[in-house]
């Protein structure tokens, strides 16, 4: 117990402002609760400043540096130019500090207070926040739980070994590495290798599985191989990395297919997953009546809660740990915390790669829906008869549109340029419950990328004039 | 479906479960009376919500149950996986909406739009006492529920549930689970079976490490909400009016359920509520802030402690009349300013008039329907006394009908059934309506709006004796008529004392409306008819 705590009392306690909790809070004071925010690093949380974006505005600079050569090729002479990746850091981080003000700004405009320091709960109505000189008792009547997530950490391979980081350390770096080493072949490796591939780099992935993207269909993942040299680089699969030998530049150890090998490079990056027991736990969470399931997330009801006054949002609620999911619970929750009668409802929540072309997925995939339906309609347009990509020196990938016999859309998957932007209309007319006659009967733009959706929509009913 | 105990109306929160008139298995048709219970002063007739078959009987005869609780599982046919999230979302609503014991009066008519919520598949759904639902509720007990993985079932029932891929702890069902019940979530749920398979399928590239298992296990996407054939907008419009969304039969392509499914669904709820708020005053609807109820609750539970009964003080259980009675007496007593004005009517000829007529008429002629016409015939006079108070509209709502309750002593207490248009009837088709409504009062047997409250009441204690009394008056009218016993008294009549036959009049009136002259007047009225009966003949 510390000396002299203040107490004071809130109706809307929420710790972490994260994606998940800055919506909880910032929807929950527009409906009138007074809200305190505690977040004991920057707001915006690691979407904001160690993920999502500064990873895009990173992808959006490498993309320049690799389109030199296009450029030379369609008569934009560039011999000369320069890049200082010190000033793209820069830049990348006043976007970062550009979007955190914002967030502020906003907190402030709707009267969210904003504390910084780290919350431990004490019981299901009161935490103790400890800020930088003080310490404060804080009485809540509800509380929203948005502690997000960190990334695992490998026995052997942990972050605090020389060389060894994390996608947060990743998006940091001075200069570019002439060699990085990523452990783990999912999207966020994945999206490592589209960086600083770009860059120069020369990239070598580990993957324990048999192949990078295990949890992509097997054609997306030919199709973006195919496509770019990026990432058949150097991948090794069925590697399981167990050590790093610290040295002037480290090595790793890896055991493939019970042989062990050696891989080394400026950094190792380990990007296996992302964990958020330790999140709950640095809030004190047994000291109330909620607990922490097995997988360690925390169970929720449709309406994000996890106990009587207890809301959980975001990461710490469970798969997807997608930001754009987060936004949505938190948005609930805010709401049902006000006493709004909602609930979180979205039947589809689009997944995104910024791989090199992009790959965007909602709903089912060919072969969830060939498993599950006797007989379903596939149609395909490939991105090289889209006459915008081609101007845009794009071409490469697909859409793809999977629909019921009675032509209900299933699900879609776009690899192409732009695709984490074509997905909106996809997973638009999912929640829709839209047919493939309602999206052919909706007039598209040309020359647009969406228009391949169309396209594919048609195909499906083999009357694409396209293709 | 789960089929709750609708709403009678007129406040009535809970009754006494009195039969099944159906048995579990039986096919019912959509108002079938499927079972009877007892509440406020009426035994009603509960009707099926839907077409279907019982699946199981929840309520038994003699139980307490309360508007909103479930008493029959119902299969219709529909899904009903998903119907426990409903539910569930319904009762949350309940706890989250809160109106607070102050605003409740004023927000009648906001928390109409709530109320019609709770009544998801009740057909005759109205108001909603939280406030009394709470009382004797658990209601921790209740909101746990759903969430715990606990279910009643039998092994065989558990393993059919295995088969066919239910999971129980889904259903929502709180007491035992049937394997109808199970067979139907099968039958119903193929949907969501499939569509949570699928949604074994986001995770994150790893590389097989502990941790990262569990993770993977746990990944799933967002099929596993359900998948509900309906597009957002409907699914919030659904919500808005509380309307359980997997109950809904779509009516689109491919059964999706439209705006227009959810607006008629809604509508139908609308339609019952509006019905029973046309009967003016009723219980508070509103809803109770958790906490609040919470809190009164440890209140009466602490004051009800000091006077648990105990050695020669027996507790008697209230019925549902009695605590109807109780609390609408109170509420009263409490709003309406009450005066009584007592005077004395000489009512000899009036007697000699009855006696001489009672034989050539049928149906058994008291002297209510006199009474009553002279009423009447004062009321016009006297508008004020037939009235309603608005506090919200400041306003005096005189009515230009006359519908009078009568009390009635029951062997179930006090009824007080409606006499409507007294002043189109004669006297003879009053005297059979009396006699129509007091016997089926006797039974039990009136319907609820039978005893909704009139414009005006009569309460005939005399008959059973005393000759004067303080009637309360039954809200939200403005005025009662107390009659006391006929009886020879002696009186003077032009300087000499006779025996006469008379009768004390007791007038209780809200001072807020009518003044006492004009009570006195209206009294001055009523005894002039009394006294000249053949004023009173003339439209019999």
């Amino acid at each position: 117990m510390v000396v002299g705590d203040i107490e004071t009392g809130t109706e809307l306690l929420v710790i972490g402002g994260g994606p998940a909790g800055y919506a909880a809070a910032i929807r929950a004071a527009q409906k009138g609760l007074e809200v305190t925010l505690v977040e004991k690093e920057d707001v915006g949380g690691t979407c904001l400043n160690r993920g999502c974006i500064p990873a895009k505005a990173l992808i959006h600079a490498a993309g320049f540096q690799k389109d030199m050569e296009h450029w030379d090729e369609i008569g934009i002479h560039n011999k000369g130019l320069d890049v200082e990746f010190s000033e793209v850091q820069e830049w990348k981080n006043d976007i970062v500090e550009n979007l955190n003000t914002g967030v502020k700004n906003k907190l402030e405009a709707v009267g969210v207070e904003l504390m910084e320091g780290e919350a431990r709960f004490l019981d299901d109505s009161t935490v103790r926040v400890e800020e930088e000189h003080r310490t404060d008792k804080l009485n809540f009547e509800k509380c929203v739980v948005a502690t997000g997530s960190k990334p695992v950490e490998i026995p052997g391979l942990e972050f605090d070994k020389e060389g060894v980081i994390s996608s947060r350390e990743m998006l940091n770096l001075e200069e570019v590495p002439e060699e990085l080493v990523v452990v783990g072949g999912g999207y966020i490796g994945m999206e490592a290798v589209t960086k600083f591939c770009k860059f120069g780099s020369k990239v070598k992935i580990v993957e324990a599985e048999e192949r990078v993207l295990p949890n992509f269909d097997e054609e997306v993942v030919e199709n973006i191989q195919e496509t770019s040299e990026c990432y058949n680089d150097e991948i090794y699969t069925n590697t399981k990395a167990f050590e790093v030998r610290e040295g002037e530049t480290p090595v790793l150890l890896a055991n493939q297919d019970g042989e062990e090998i050696e891989i080394e490079g400026d950094y190792i990056l380990v990007a296996v997953g992302r964990e958020t027991r330790s999140g709950l736990k640095s809030v004190d969470l047994e000291n109330t009546s909620v607990e922490i399931g097995e997988n360690g997330f925390l169970e929720t009801d449709s309406r994000m809660k996890a106990s009587e006054n207890i809301f959980v949002v975001g990461d710490a609620a469970g798969q997807p740990m997608l930001a754009h999911k987060a936004y949505m619970e938190g948005k609930v929750a805010g709401e049902v915390a006000a006493g709004e009668n909602t609930g979180m409802d979205a039947q589809f929540i689009p997944k995104v790669m910024y791989t090199d072309p992009e790959v965007a997925v909602v709903g089912l995939t060919e072969s969830d829906a060939r498993e599950e339906y006797e007989d379903v309609k596939v149609g395909r347009f490939s991105m090289r008869h889209s006459g915008r990509a081609l101007t845009t020196n794009g071409g490469d990938g697909f859409v793809k549109v999977i629909a019921s016999e009675e032509n209900q859309i299933l699900g879609v998957t776009i690899i192409s340029d732009r695709a984490s932007d074509m997905i909106a209309e996809a997973t638009l007319a999912l929640e829709m419950q839209a047919y493939l006659e309602d999206v052919i009967g909706t007039v598209h733009a040309h020359p647009t990328f969406p228009e391949a959706f169309q396209e594919a929509c048609e195909d499906a009913l083999n009357k694409s004039v396209h293709t | 479906m789960r089929f709750e105990f609708p709403d009678t109306g007129e406040g009535v929160t809970e009754g006494q479960f009195l039969e099944w008139k159906v048995n579990e298995g039986n096919e019912v048709e959509e108002d079938q009376i499927v079972g009877e219970a007892e509440t406020d002063k009426a035994v009603v007739d509960i009707p099926a919500p839907a077409d279907g078959t019982v699946s199981e009987l929840k309520a038994s005869p003699g139980d307490t149950v309360k508007v909103g609780d479930v008493i029959m599982i119902l299969d219709t046919g529909e899904g009903s996986a998903e119907e426990a999230n409903g539910s569930e979302g319904s009762e949350e609503k309940v706890a989250e909406e809160p109106e607070t014991e102050e605003n409740k009066e004023d927000s009648e008519e906001s928390s109409e739009d709530k109320t019609d919520a709770v009544m998801v598949g009740s057909p005759s759904a109205s108001s909603y006492d939280e406030d009394e639902k709470e009382e004797e509720t658990d209601s921790t007990n209740k909101n746990s529920e759903s969430d715990s993985g606990d279910v009643l079932a039998l092994p065989k029932v558990r393993k059919l549930a295995e088969e066919k891929g239910v999971d129980l702890s889904k259903l929502g069902i709180d007491g035992r689970i049937t394997e109808e019940v199970v067979m139907e979530a099968s039958g119903s749920g193929k949907v969501q079976e499939s569509q949570e398979e699928s949604g074994e399928e986001e995770s994150e590239g790893t590389s097989g490490k502990e941790t990262e298992k569990t993770e993977r296990d746990s990944e799933t996407v967002s099929q596993n909400m359900g998948y509900v054939n309906a597009r957002p907008s409907v699914r919030k419009l659904a919500r808005e009016h509380d309307i359980e969304i997997s109950m809904v039969d779509g009516s689109g392509r491919n059964g999706e359920i439209t705006r227009d499914d959810i607006l008629k669904a809604a509508g139908e709820m609308d339609k019952n509520t509006e019905q029973e708020d046309n009967e003016p005053r009723q219980e508070n609807t509103g809803e109770d802030e958790p906490e609040k109820v919470e809190k009164e609750e440890l209140d009466q539970e602490e004051a009800s402690q000091d006077i648990r009964p105990e050695g020669d003080v027996e507790g008697v259980e209230m019925s549902g009349v009695r605590k109807i009675t109780a609390e609408r007496m109170a509420q009263s007593k409490n709003e309406a300013a009450h005066v009584t004005h007592i005077e004395k009517a000489d009512i000899t000829e009036l007697v000699e008039l009855r006696e001489s007529i009672k034989s050539d008429v049928d149906a058994h002629l008291t002297y209510l329907p006199f009474i009553m016409k002279a009423c009447v015939a004062a009321l016009r006079d006297h508008p004020d006394l037939n009235s309603e108070l608005d506090t919200e509209h400041n306003e005096i709502l005189r009515k230009k009908f006359y519908d009078f309750n009568i009390a009635v002593d029951t062997d179930r207490g006090l009824m007080v059934p409606k006499i409507e248009d007294i002043d189109s009837r004669n006297m003879v088709e009053l005297a059979e309506q009396i006699a129509d409504k007091a016997s089926r009062a006797q039974e039990g047997d009136l319907e609820r709006d039978e005893m909704a409250p009139g414009t005006f009441s009569i309460t005939n204690l005399g008959v059973i004796g005393g000759e004067a009394f303080t009637p309360i008056i039954y809200p939200p009218q403005s005025a009662i008529l107390g009659i006391g016993k006929i009886q020879e008294t002696a009186e003077v009549l032009d300087g000499e004392v006779v025996p006469r036959k008379t009768v004390m009049l007791s007038l209780s009136y809200d001072h807020r409306v009518v003044d006492g002259a004009e009570a006195a007047k209206f009294m001055n009225k009523v005894i002039e008819d009394l006294e000249n009966p053949k004023n009173l003949i003339i439209d019999m």
